[in-house]
């Protein structure tokens, strides 16, 4: 027992005095990251790369389980890295409001960031007047299916809301649903087809509006796209095969069945493309995407949705601005880089929105994501574009969104007051300056 | 003993043992069987047998979990939990089972609200603390903050085993001029040891399986513990489920040795009869 | 107060110590206890209390910091979701309180009954307890999947009562979360049952039996009176942990569907981490607390009643 506490004493002095870290001349530059990214690949494609073309700064990019509550608490400590990575736009409002954001305008102008990135994107960081944040990873809402299944039945990627509806009754007679997916272990998913069935039914147009404040959420447009969400969730069960196993389809069984056509189709974004390859490279069938739809035929064409997955931002506390400055632009500067860490997760993480040339791709990328890369700078760039959830609505807003909707669904809650509900949480979040960002259109 | 255990059959024992068994055990053979699946093949089969048996997923997730770095760092924490935690628990539990103390009624009301506040609410404040005190990044940090947590536990299960040990040997103790430490090294102590291990064994899975904290307080990566390596098989919204599989299973193999070690001890320390008189 | 009104009365009394030949001084008895006091008194109850006086502030989770005095709890009263997951906790508490309990009392009373393949049992009885919530979780959700689990399998031999999306259905959600974390919980109590039942003098039930009592009477009698300390134990336990209960619910149903499966824990992380809400998740902090303290509180006054628990 002596002889065990000294061992565990003597290992405890050796831990406290051992890693002290020694003094370095050079600046270091911290960033922590989410901790689903492959480290090793990030340090030889950007981490290493940095360092080397910049001597006096040494980069350190720190994967941290729970991220947001990591940073939060080491804010309150005054020990929050240099770069500040978000999950999402809403965040970037709280850090702005507590002072805690190094505002980036000017150096964006010096280093000609706005002719780099894509115009949405830039502008989804500027607050007040002043950038504050860039996307680190932008992503859209498509539908994905089953290729082959479409084939075998004669179907074509529905491009109107009846060749969608269509489908949807063929493959229900045939027993496969239309839609596989559902919320289990992320609850949150339920916002993926609430924004989808706003931006589609009700319009991006209006949605916009309503973003502004010259529309209110409770216009009918609005009421009939929840509405028309309800009937196809609850009453013609177009979502696996019965509301209640909305609750019990997670990523594994969405994706399982997709590909074993269990269901016909999915409604997803473009993080997507990671758990197609996945889960149809185990079988026979293909998979192909295609926009999404307009659900009304007051809608003549479809448009992609825009989303920042992740943000980044530079620490209003940090000692080295500069430094980390030096890191972003770094990453804007070089759009083959950014695609060759980004197909490490097949196009899911790590699409930094720059301006993309057909030739930044690296060879071999798959033809479907080439496509959709393709087809959203064409489309975004003639302004048709829509809004999720998750970057444009406060977070208060979102959360009542997607979880006040399970009332709705389970018809616990009407239409009218869930849209009131989201209404007033949308009035109290604009009088407290809690509205992130909105590109104009 | 033997002897009054053949006097009742003991069948009614083993079918009801074997009943409970195999409710507890179903569910571990599932994971076992996931472990050497695909993940693609989870989802299809989910609680099947598996198409083909992939051993690699031991090999995978033993290496992208980094398991040889937080099983170390893990056993350091847990180790020394346990030790400091007895030891400060064994004492605490002395005085509330076996001394007189003026108002050690406040004392368990204290301890016990102690333990009600979640811990998502007072981490801040503690971190902020730990950081004047240099103890962010140090596995001592850590391992004060989980003695923190756990020895009330500790010290509640010890003293309800201290109170039920006879009286008889502590009066005979006290009539020889023991004092409190005498008594409570030369009685309670080897009278307890069954408390011990169990109150040692639940400290240590709780340390083990801990993340909450060790994440909070560990930013940086080499130091983290055994449980924070399942973080590793997880995406945005994806988890790579035969790696997860494997990897709890790994994660479990050194608890198991340390149960069954423990255990053996328990019950050499009940043969020993000591408590039989 | 000659005897603590908390700690459960024990079949033999405390050493007393007698004032006038006192070879100890007070300081001694409590120099026992202080190291524990200390360490407490720093990593809990210091944090606690600025943590909790977070309630009566509108903290976001970053920046300034601005008292509000009590607009948080009038919120908290007029809060449908707050009073659903209140009563889902209490729901909970009734449930933990009750299964886990008698399966753990029947698992140890048999082990502590045999010899041969104890061991084994005990591996096996602890083993779910062992494994990571977040695989417990998942392979519940698996073997009660609708489409994929045992539900659908058994209703082909004519047994459908699981055939169903359990999780999905706001009846059962809670019920269906419960049994996932009792199933992983009871062989605990197993141990700490039986580590109390084996200090059990076995001339008692030797009696017990040469007077006819059957294996029940002899449970009744001799096991549940013997181990009450430790029986008490776990429920004021299980009572302060059914409050903070958080990662069966969080990783299994997230409090859905539409708040059927909410509890305090799930609420409060909700507040602060998907509203920035800190101030209001602090009360809701303040309200667990507040609930121990009135169990622990019942406690005291069932013993004062004269109550034998």
């Amino acid at each position: 027992m002596n002889r065990k506490t000294l061992f565990v004493l003597l290992t405890l002095f050796t831990l406290l005095f051992g890693g002290t870290i020694s003094a370095q001349e050079v600046t270091t530059v911290t960033w922590w990251t989410e901790d689903y990214v492959d480290i090793d690949a990030l340090n030889a494609l950007l981490v290493e790369p940095f360092n080397a073309a910049n001597p006096s700064i040494k980069l350190e990019v720190i994967p941290q389980t729970s991220l947001d509550e990591a940073v939060r608490t080491a804010f309150a400590a005054g020990s929050a890295p240099d770069i500040l990575q978000t999950p999402g736009a809403s965040f970037i409002g709280e850090f702005v409001d507590a002072g805690l954001v190094y505002p980036l305008s000017s150096a964006a102008a010096e280093l000609g960031w706005q002719e780099k990135l894509l115009p949405w994107a830039y502008e989804s960081g500027i607050l007040n007047g002043e950038l504050y944040s860039i996307p680190l990873t932008f992503e859209s809402m498509i539908l994905m299916y089953n290729k082959t299944l479409f084939e075998e039945n004669g179907w074509t990627a529905p491009t109107t809301f009846e060749e969608l509806q269509a489908i949807a009754e063929a493959a229900q007679a045939q027993g496969i649903n239309p839609f596989g997916y559902g919320n289990s272990g992320f609850q949150p998913a339920n916002e993926h087809v609430v924004g989808v069935y706003l931006n589609n039914y009700a319009g991006a147009e209006n949605v916009y509006a309503a973003l502004t404040g010259e529309k209110s959420w409770t216009d009918p447009e609005f009421a009939e796209a929840i509405e028309l969400l309800r009937g196809h969730m609850a009453d013609v069960n177009w979502f696996n095969d019965s509301l209640e196993t909305w609750f019990a389809y997670g990523w594994n069984e969405q994706w399982t069945a997709l590909s074993t056509r269990e269901s016909a189709m999915m409604i997803i974004g473009t993080w997507g493309f990671r758990g197609a390859d996945e889960f149809f490279g185990e079988t026979t069938d293909e998979w192909d995407w295609a926009p999404i739809p307009p659900f009304s035929s007051n809608l003549p064409e479809y448009n992609y949705m825009l989303a920042t997955g992740s943000t980044l931002s530079v620490n209003g506390q940090s000692a080295n601005p500069e430094a980390a400055i030096a890191v972003l632009d770094f990453l804007y500067s070089d759009p083959a880089r950014v695609l060759q860490i980004a197909s490490g997760y097949n196009y899911g993480e790590f699409v930094v929105p720059l301006k993309f040339a057909a030739e930044d791709f690296p060879e071999g990328t798959d033809e479907r994501i080439a496509r959709f890369y393709a087809d959203f700078g064409a489309v975004t760039a003639e302004g048709r574009v829509g809004y999720t959830t998750w970057t444009f609505w406060p977070a208060d807003a979102d959360v009542q969104l997607w979880q006040e909707i399970e009332n709705v669904w389970y018809g616990e809650m009407t239409v009218e007051t869930y849209l009131a509900n989201h209404q007033a949480v949308w009035d109290e979040a604009r009088a407290d300056g809690a509205v992130p960002p909105i590109p104009t259109r | 003993m033997l002897k009054q255990q053949r006097a009742q059959s003991v069948l009614p024992n083993y079918i009801v043992l074997s009943m409970l068994a195999l409710f507890a055990l179903v569910p571990i053979i599932i994971l076992f069987m996931n472990s050497v699946k695909t993940t693609v093949e989870i989802g299809r089969n989910p609680i099947g047998f598996p198409q083909e048996i992939r051993l690699d997923n031991y090999l995978e997730a033993w290496d992208e979990g980094g398991y040889s770095n937080t099983i170390r760092n893990s056993f350091i924490m847990m180790s020394a939990t346990i030790v400091v935690s007895l030891t400060v628990a064994g004492f605490a539990a002395y005085a509330l089972a076996r001394l007189k103390l003026r108002g050690s009624s406040l004392i368990a009301f204290y301890f016990l609200v102690g333990t009600s506040v979640p811990p998502q609410l007072f981490m801040v404040p503690l971190f902020v603390m730990w950081r004047q005190f240099g103890l962010i990044n140090t596995h001592l940090g850590l391992i004060i903050i989980y003695v923190g947590l756990y020895s009330p536990f500790a010290t509640y299960l010890l003293r309800s085993y201290m109170v039920s040990l006879p009286e008889e040997f502590i009066e005979a103790a006290r009539i020889d001029g023991a004092n409190h430490w005498q008594v409570f090294r030369s009685i309670i102590l080897p009278l307890s040891w069954p408390g011990f291990l169990t109150a040692g064994l639940v400290i240590g899975l709780n340390v083990w399986n801990e993340f909450l904290f060790a994440v909070t307080f560990l930013p940086d990566p080499s130091l983290k513990p055994v449980a924070t390596s399942l973080f590793e098989f997880q995406g945005r919204f994806s988890r790579d489920w035969g790696l997860t599989s494997a990897g709890s299973v790994i994660m479990v193999i050194p608890i198991i040795v340390l149960f069954l070690l423990l255990q053996r001890r328990f019950i050499e320390g009940l043969t020993q009869g000591g408590l039989k008189g | 107060m000659a005897e603590s009104v908390l700690i459960p009365k024990s079949n033999s009394q405390p050493v007393k110590v007698k004032q006038g030949q006192s070879f100890w001084p007070t300081l001694g008895r409590w120099s026992f206890i202080l190291p524990l006091l200390i360490i407490n008194l720093i990593i809990v109850i210091i944090p606690s209390v600025f943590g909790l006086l977070l309630a009566f502030t509108d903290w976001s989770g970053y920046g300034p910091i601005n008292f509000i005095g009590l607009d948080n709890f009038s919120k908290l009263f007029q809060d449908a979701i707050f009073f659903k997951s209140l009563s889902n906790n209490l729901i909970w508490t009734a449930l933990f309180l009750t299964v886990p309990i008698a399966v753990g009392l029947l698992g140890a009373y048999m082990l502590s009954g045999i010899k041969r393949g104890q061991i084994l049992f005990r591996v096996i009885f602890f083993l779910p307890y062992v494994f990571a919530s977040v695989v417990n979780t998942q392979i519940w959700r698996q073997i009660l999947h609708p489409r994929v689990g045992i539900g659908p399998i058994l209703a082909d031999y004519g047994i459908p009562f699981l055939d169903f999306p359990i999780f999905g259905t706001r009846e059962t959600a809670l019920f269906a979360v419960a049994f996932v974390d009792g199933w992983h919980f009871w062989g605990f109590l197993v141990i700490l049952y039986l580590a109390a039942m084996t200090a059990v003098d076995a001339e008692l039930y030797e009696v017990a039996r040469l007077d006819g009592a059957s294996r029940f009477q002899q449970f009744r009698f001799v096991t549940l009176p013997s181990i009450r300390p430790t029986l008490v134990f776990t429920i004021l336990m299980i009572t302060i942990w059914s409050s903070l209960v958080f990662d069966y619910v969080f990783i299994m149903t997230g409090g859905g569907p539409a708040n059927s499966s909410e509890v305090m824990g799930t609420y409060l992380y909700q507040n602060a981490f998907q509203r920035f809400d800190v101030g209001y998740a602090a009360s809701v902090g303040v309200m667990m607390s507040l609930w121990v303290m009135l169990a622990v509180a019942g406690f005291v006054y069932l013993r004062r009643r004269g109550w034998d628990i």
